[in-house]
Order: C-alpha cells, then sequence, then structure tokens
C-alpha cells in the first residue's frame, strides 16, 4: 500500500491539461485589469486638457465682459464656443468697421464640446437708484466623451464674478 | 489492476501535447498584443500628458504676466507674430507702479517741453524657436524710459528699454510646439474700436490690450512620425491687459503715469 502511493507520486509529476487551462484562464484574467489601468489612465488625460481648455474658456469669458461697455453685459444661455475669437466684443467695438474681423481668429473644432452660459443680475440699494455693479455668473459646461446621440451627460463647472461701472464722459485723446 | 492503471497514465498523449501547445501559442500571442498596446497607450498618455504640462505652463506664465503688464514692447528678435515681449511692474502687488499725480504741478503745461518718465520694470520676453519647437520666457530688469514728442508735449509716445546689470533669466516653458501666435489687439483712442496694434496697424504696440494667442502643440516625431493619431493640444484664447483695459474703462481715473499726461 505505501509503496503503491509512492509510485502514484512519482508518476503523478507534472500537471495535466486542464491544470494548465487553469492556469492560463488565470493569467488571463490578470493580464485584462492591467491593460484596462493603462486605458483608464489615458482616458483621465484626455479629461483633463478637456477641463483646461473649459478653464480657459471661462477665464477668457469673465475678462471679456469686464472690459465691454456696462450696458452691454447681459446674460445669454448656453452656447458652443465657436466663431471668431472676438465674437462677444466685436459688436460693440466697431463690429462693421474694425479689420479685426476679418482676421482668421477662429476657434478649432474640438471647442465645440464647451458651451457657456451668463447669468447677470443688476445690485442696486434703492429702485431710484441706478445699477452701478451687476452681478454676473459664468457657467462652463462640457462633453467628455460621446458624439450624435452618444453623448454623456456634460462635466459643469460655475464660476462667479461682479462687474462695476462708473458713467463718465471720456475725454479724446492722440 | 492498480499497478496497470499507473504504468497507461504516465506521459502525455499526442493529442495532449497539440492541445497545449496551441492553447500556449494563443495565449502568448494574446498577451503579446496586450503588452504592446499597453505600452503604446502609455507611451502615448505620458507624450500627451507632457504636451499639457508645457501647455498650462506657458498660457498660465502669459496670463500672469499681462496681468501686471504695463505695455507691449516690439520684441528684441524674431517677428512680431510670434514672439511676445511685456514690461511689467516689478511684482504682482503693484510695487514699482507709477504712483497717481507723481509730477511735479504741471510743467508740461507750462513750458510744453519735452516730458521724460522712467518706470523700473521686468522686460518679459517670450521666445518661439522653431528650429527647437520650443518656447522660452526669458526676463530682465531694466528701465523703461517714455517721452513726449515735439509736436504733443502732453503725451508720452516714444518708449524705450534700458536693461539694468542684472542678467538675464531664462527658462524653457514648452516643447514640440508647432504653432505659437500672436496677434495683439487694442483700442483705438475716441472711437473705442477694437483694432489691431503694431506695426503698419492703425495703434502703436504699446497700446495692446489685449493678444490672441494661438498655440498648437504636437509630438509628431520619432515613434509618432508616421502614426495617423498623434498626442496633440491645441488653445485659441485672448489674454486681456488689466492696465489697458482699465485705462480704456476709466480713463479719467488711471491716467497719471500712463502716456496722457493732461490728469
Amino acid at each position: 500500500m505505501a509503496n503503491d502511493l509512492v509510485r502514484a507520486a512519482r508518476v503523478r509529476a507534472g500537471f495535466s491539461s486542464v491544470e494548465f487551462m487553469m492556469a492560463a484562464v488565470i493569467l488571463g484574467a490578470a493580464l485584462v485589469p492591467m491593460y484596462s489601468m493603462f486605458v483608464r489612465s489615458s482616458t483621465t488625460i484626455t479629461r483633463s486638457r478637456l477641463a483646461y481648455t473649459a478653464l480657459q474658456v471661462a477665464r477668457e469669458e469673465i475678462e471679456e465682459l469686464r472690459q465691454l461697455p456696462f450696458a452691454a453685459v447681459v446674460s445669454h444661455d448656453w452656447e458652443p464656443v465657436t466663431g471668431h475669437l472676438f465674437r462677444r466684443t466685436l459688436p460693440h467695438r466697431g463690429q462693421n468697421t474694425s479689420p479685426l474681423a476679418a482676421l482668421p481668429l477662429n476657434y478649432p473644432d474640438e471647442y465645440k464640446r464647451i458651451e457657456t452660459k451668463v447669468t447677470v443680475a443688476p445690485l442696486t440699494d434703492a429702485p431710484s437708484i441706478p445699477p452701478r455693479y451687476k452681478e454676473v455668473v459664468v457657467e462652463v459646461r462640457y462633453q467628455e466623451t460621446g458624439e450624435g446621440s452618444e453623448r454623456q451627460p456634460p462635466a459643469i463647472s460655475r464660476f462667479e464674478t461682479l462687474v462695476g461701472v462708473l458713467n463718465v464722459e471720456r475725454p479724446n485723446g492722440p | 489492476m492498480a499497478r496497470e492503471s499507473w504504468r497507461s497514465r504516465r506521459g502525455v498523449t499526442l493529442v495532449e501535447v497539440l492541445l497545449m501547445s496551441f492553447l500556449s501559442i494563443a495565449l502568448l500571442v494574446v498577451a503579446y498584443n496586450l503588452l504592446g498596446r499597453s505600452v503604446k497607450v502609455s507611451d502615448a498618455s505620458s507624450h500627451s500628458l507632457r504636451l499639457q504640462v508645457g501647455a498650462r505652463n506657458l498660457v498660465q506664465n502669459i496670463v500672469d504676466d499681462m496681468g501686471q503688464t504695463h505695455m507691449l514692447l516690439p520684441p528684441p528678435a524674431g517677428p512680431l507674430e510670434n514672439n511676445l515681449s511685456l514690461a511689467t511692474y516689478l511684482d504682482a502687488t503693484g510695487n514699482g507702479r507709477l504712483p497717481l499725480n507723481t509730477s511735479a504741478a504741471y510743467p508740461f503745461l507750462e513750458t510744453t517741453g519735452p516730458t521724460r518718465q522712467r518706470l523700473d520694470v521686468i522686460r518679459v520676453d517670450y521666445v518661439f524657436d522653431p528650429a527647437r519647437r520650443r518656447v522660452v520666457r526669458r526676463e530682465v530688469t531694466g528701465i523703461l524710459e517714455m517721452g513726449s514728442r515735439d509736436n504733443e508735449p502732453f503725451f508720452l509716445q516714444d518708449f524705450t528699454f534700458r536693461p539694468g546689470s542684472t542678467p538675464a533669466v531664462e527658462r524653457e516653458l514648452a516643447t514640440s510646439v508647432e504653432k505659437f501666435e500672436i496677434t495683439p489687439v487694442g483700442y483705438e483712442p475716441g472711437s473705442g474700436r477694437l483694432v489691431r496694434a503694431g506695426p503698419g496697424g492703425p495703434i502703436g504696440l504699446e497700446k495692446t490690450a489685449c493678444i490672441a494667442l494661438h498655440l498648437v502643440a504636437v509630438e509628431d516625431e520619432g515613434a509618432y512620425a508616421r502614426e495617423p493619431k498623434v498626442p496633440r493640444i491645441e488653445i485659441l484664447t485672448k489674454i486681456w491687459c488689466t492696465k489697458r483695459t482699465n485705462d480704456e474703462m476709466y480713463r479719467e481715473y488711471f491716467s497719471s503715469g500712463d502716456e496722457d499726461l493732461r490728469y
């Protein structure tokens, strides 16, 4: 009986095909998460790029509002970032006569994924006093993944600022 | 009976060998492909990240510098469209700006002679090197001399930068840059119309109130030379100069130390 058991152990050295297939399945299961980790890091970097571009759009919007005439600081609903770079300023700064409108300064196609919304509320101490400040909320949203009907819910960021004005006459200069 | 069954189970059959060989090869092929793709994705990610960091560095530095810029200057070398030169205040808190009403009681009004002002500044140059595909930021302290012209004594219209003795400090901000284009834009006096600033334009470079920056960084060399899809970042943005926009919006309050000396 003991000799039989020893012989059985010697004969069973090595592995069967079933054991080999199980090892292969386990190895495959270990490789797949590693691959998905690399893919996920690439997706994260792409999202980071879009987020940074959207942040720049928000900064642009706020800076531009601060230099517009007070009456021109008005609300607008969600609009994609397309067209001429100075599309918001030129209507108040010589749209029809400024040669700037002819310059090739159009937003790249990727910017279509980004939309902005501006909400303006005048701040006034009393109804009889014309408002000297406006409270501005700039919202930016951007499509991270998907095109057309596969668009995923967009990511949204929100920025708030104040725009003020003093209504004075300006002299001419050289 | 047991001894015979042990003898028959020694070794493997040909079918088992073929099956295991087939499985081994299939597994190796799959693992090799996965490894190759993972390395490719990881490499593209690292290049993309490097381009992003460079672009962020560059844009953020320009935004900060434009926020404390007194005026734009002609670049020391290279075309105006691909280089940016700024005369900035000494620091972001405003130290070094000319305080309001610094001049003695309107000597220019009495003598109508030439007027000179001097301002301690830091000259910041953003230089695009197309051969090495990089953008370098260089800064040097010095003095900005502003003077009036004989026929227009009240307005400072001649600007000269004189570097100091401190050596320039240089730093590479972005690499793999394919395009670095600057379009200076300013307000036309009188009309407030937004026009291009600089040589050939209706206003001088010193009146620049905003720059349009177009930056494209692409990794299309080496292993990516023949790839259809390469790591790339493109930014088109406008960056306003705080001082110039305040001058335009509140000219009566921010003109002292400016080129209009009547206040």
